[in-house]
């Protein structure tokens, strides 16, 4: 277990190392990308004097890492300054978004893991055989629709033509945790869909491979039945792969699926980065960025302790 | 006993959860959708309308002194009379008695007053000023409690129509820009309820002491903005909306054939442009921006690129279907007229340009296409640079020689000194034409209607001749209802809206 808080250790120091270096990475893309702040946010018909106005009360007239390290310090506090375009506080808006995602995330998940490890298992039990090859073509079938076809098929499908979710997931704060679940079940089952297919796939070739391996033939040679084999022997292995790809999916549940948001109209954290990139807003795409990256990390982190506590050479 | 009730609770949720209509909080509002997002800075306030996004919130809960109607005629709403005295420079509005503002306080003429001179004042910085220019804040002045008058420095004979203006809504004296622009406090027929700048979905219940009797017809409004057009189309074949209030040509053309829903268009408003520096060669040539016109086929645009939803334009910013259109024909294409322009302006083997282009405007990239193919009939070749949409309007706008743009439908008194005279802010053809500017400036002091309009008609002809400015076709937008809805009807104007009369089977006001 030492070895393993070593590790754990290691890799916080680490992260935080990577954190520091993509905030100064987010600020210097954003300083360079054209497009000025003031007109962005008052519009093409604003009038000069009211853009040099605002430019002096954002701070845009000091020079770029006088305002970094301003916001850094800040950020050091636990303060992410105040978004430029809504003048509200970063840590407000990110808050409501993010907890969002993350329950979007957490339902989606929960259809994950079934959705990607059951199909895998039975292809391994019926390896090139019928289920198999069926399985496999509606996997592949899924890998190649892009993601904003597919979340379109089920709104058109689970939406309008059978209406049994409603076809735009608005979920505001005074909405009840039963219409919640009821709001987001079809972008979580878009997500869940477009990345168990990655996770069926991986844990169908770990599990076959596993198969043919010798241990497994000591273990048939003794007679034990084939389901027993696969689910106590095999899959344990087999998932420490797809526990690793499982983690960076849902990592990148957090922040890539602006797709899948913009779909249902879902208020979420990956919209709001796209916002916040349109209009330049430099606090709250460094708070956005600096998040997805403590998660993406974090997630990791935690997929990497499962790998030790599921690896049978490491579990005392 | 008691567990029976339980587990029939149970199974009642069950049902609820897994096919029963999602409630919408304690009541069933029209919900509204738009399509231009202002998330995450919507403000409730007037003076920083921006996107199409700040006017579809602020229409249902403030009011504007005047309104226009379809054709941009300016009618009362606020104001229920004005005249103007005999010299033309004092306009003197007539207020409705009996208006009050959501938190209770009457709405006087003091207010009306506040509303304007707040709009003109340089340390608010609204980008109304420059529209308003005219005006003088000092003139601006309560007769009595239900009188307004505005004296001009110079004789202004469309006031009532510019006033019209997106800014020009009334709000109560004293109120802040920081206080606006989360709580709106106005006469409307709605009140604000659920508001957040950064959050799409918007609630706003009737105001039940609105001062048209009997309006708003609906018990509460849910707006929200959804930007994917399929997002749309689902969510008004479910019934998840009731109004969609502009769909693009496409989703028109899709939605039209549905029993179930009904279409709603609105008179030739928005146009796009094509938009050359008169200063710069080739464009300084007069007879290279003709034949630029030349080759455009108006009518085949209007047919592909919006699918029939509007109407061919002729280089001037009034629709010809307009009674104050100087002319109801439309520029034929005319290759050969375009070669033979060419060849007297000293390109007798065609001419090579660049084409700025983006979709900071939906159409926009593919009017520049399309505009590329028919200008190479003629020997001109077009090379089209299609730039990043989010950066279009503050990095390639108004800053290459020659670009696509877009603009809402004004009235003739606004439209044609917004962006055409030689002084204009948004003078994209850096267009300098003296006789033009004489004719704007005689029109905009010219207290004979006849006169005016005759006036104004010369001038749309010697832009549409000699201008730098290509207008191919104005576009109507496309309002889409639920059969069972009524009472919208969409503006031309992009940023006047009405939903006083809007609303759905079992969703009327419960007095």
């Amino acid at each position: 277990m030492n070895a393993a808080l070593t590790l754990i250790l290691h890799r916080l120091v680490y992260s935080l190392g990577t954190l520091a270096l993509v905030s100064v990475i987010i600020f210097a893309a954003v300083e360079v990308l054209p497009g000025d702040i003031p007109s962005r946010i008052l519009g093409r018909e604003a009038p000069l004097e009211a853009r040099e106005k605002l430019r002096v009360e954002l701070g845009l007239n000091r020079p770029a890492v006088e305002r970094y390290f301003d916001w850094a310090a800040g950020a050091l506090r636990g303060d992410f300054g105040t978004s430029i375009s809504a003048r509200r506080p970063v840590a407000d808006m990110v808050w409501a978004r993010l907890s969002n995602t993350l329950a979007l995330a957490g339902l989606a998940l929960l259809i994950y893991i079934p959705l990607s490890i059951i199909p895998a298992l039975v292809q391994a039990l019926y390896a090139n055989k019928l289920p198999d090859r069926i399985i496999s073509t509606l996997t592949v079938l899924v890998l190649s629709t892009p993601e904003f076809l597919l979340a379109t098929l089920l709104l058109f499908g689970l939406a309008v033509a059978l209406p049994l979710f409603p076809p735009l997931a608005q979920v505001s704060a005074a909405t009840g945790p039963l219409d919640f679940i009821r709001i987001i079940t079809l972008p979580a089952l878009s997500l869940a869909i477009l990345l168990a297919v990655y996770g069926t796939r991986l844990l169908r070739e770990s599990l076959i491979e596993l198969l043919d391996s010798d241990f497994i033939r000591m273990a048939e040679l003794k007679g034990l039945p084939r389901r027993r084999i696969i689910l106590r022997h095999a899959l344990p292995n087999a998932l420490i792969p797809w526990l690793n790809a499982t983690a960076i999916n849902f990592a990148f549940m957090i922040g890539g699926v602006v797709v899948v948001e913009r779909v249902f109209i879902f208020p979420g954290f990956g919209s709001l980065l796209v916002d916040a990139l349109q209009l330049r807003d430099i606090p709250l795409i460094e708070a956005s960025v600096l998040i997805a990256a403590f998660i993406f990390i974090a997630v990791n982190l935690l997929a990497d302790i499962g790998a030790i506590l599921l690896n049978p050479k490491l579990r005392t | 006993m008691r567990n029976e009730r339980k587990i029939r609770a149970l199974l009642l949720g069950a049902v609820i959860f897994g096919l029963g209509p999602v409630a919408a909080g304690a009541q069933d509002c029209v919900k509204v959708i738009g399509t231009e997002p202002g998330v995450p800075n919507l403000t409730m306030d007037p003076a920083f309308v921006n996107l199409a996004d700040d006017s579809y919130q602020q229409n249902a809960v403030y009011n504007r002194l005047v309104n226009l109607d379809s054709s941009f005629q300016p009618i009362p709403e606020l104001a229920k009379s004005w005249n103007v005295s005999e010299d033309g420079l004092t306009w003197t509005f007539e207020l409705e008695e009996g208006v009050t503002f959501h938190d209770g306080r009457p709405m006087t003429a003091k207010d009306v007053v506040y509303s304007f001179r707040r709009l003109l004042d340089p340390k608010v910085g609204s980008p109304a000023a420059a529209v308003l220019n005219f005006l003088d804040a000092d003139g601006i002045t309560a007769i009595d409690d239900h009188t307004v008058a505005f004296k001009t420095p110079t004789v202004v004979a469309d006031l009532p129509t510019v006033l019209a203006i997106k800014y020009g809504l009334v709000v109560p004296e004293g109120s802040t820009s920081e206080e606006l622009k989360l709580k709106a406090v106005g006469t409307g027929p709605f009140v604000q309820d659920v508001y957040s700048p950064t959050e799409t979905r918007r609630v706003f219940q009737r105001n039940n002491n609105y001062w048209r009797k009997g309006l708003p017809k609906a018990q509460c409004l849910e707006l929200s903005v959804v930007t994917e057009e399929v997002s749309r189309i689902a969510a008004i074949r479910s019934g998840a909306a009731d109004l969609i209030l502009s769909a693009g040509a496409a989703a028109a053309g899709v939605l039209a054939n549905d029993p179930t829903l009904k279409l709603e268009k609105s008179a030739p408003g928005t146009y796009l442009t094509l938009s050359m520096w008169t200063d710069t060669p080739p464009f300084n040539d007069v007879r290279v921006r003709q034949a630029l016109k030349k080759v455009v086929d108006r009518q085949l645009l209007v047919d592909t690129i919006i699918l029939g939803n509007g109407v061919a334009g002729n280089d001037n910013p009034v629709p010809p279907t307009s009674p104050l259109a100087y002319t109801s024909e439309i520029k034929p294409q005319d290759i050969a007229g375009a070669k033979k322009l060419l060849a007297e302006a000293g390109h007798p083997n065609g001419l090579t340009i660049e084409l700025n282009t983006g979709e900071g405007y939906p159409g926009m990239v593919a009017l520049a296409q399309a505009f590329q193919q028919m200008a190479a009939q003629a020997g001109i070749t077009v090379n089209v640079i299609n730039n990043p949409a989010d950066s279009y309007w503050d990095v390639i706008w108004m800053k290459k020689p020659f670009f696509t743009s877009n603009w809402s439908g004004r009235p003739p008194a606004e439209g044609l000194p917004y962006t055409f005279t030689s002084d204009a802010k948004y003078n994209e053809a850096k267009w300098n034409n003296p006789e033009f500017d004489r004719l704007l400036k005689e029109a905009r002091s010219e207290t004979d209607v006849e006169k005016r309009n005759a006036l104004y008609k010369e001038a749309q002809k010697l832009l549409s001749d000699d201008g730098g400015v290509i207008i191919p076709y104005f576009v109507s937008d496309v309002a889409v209802m639920r059969a069972d809805c009524e009472g919208y009807v969409p503006h031309p104007q992009v940023p006047i809206l009405n939903y006083e009369n809007f609303v759905c089977k079992g969703k009327e006001a419960a007095q």
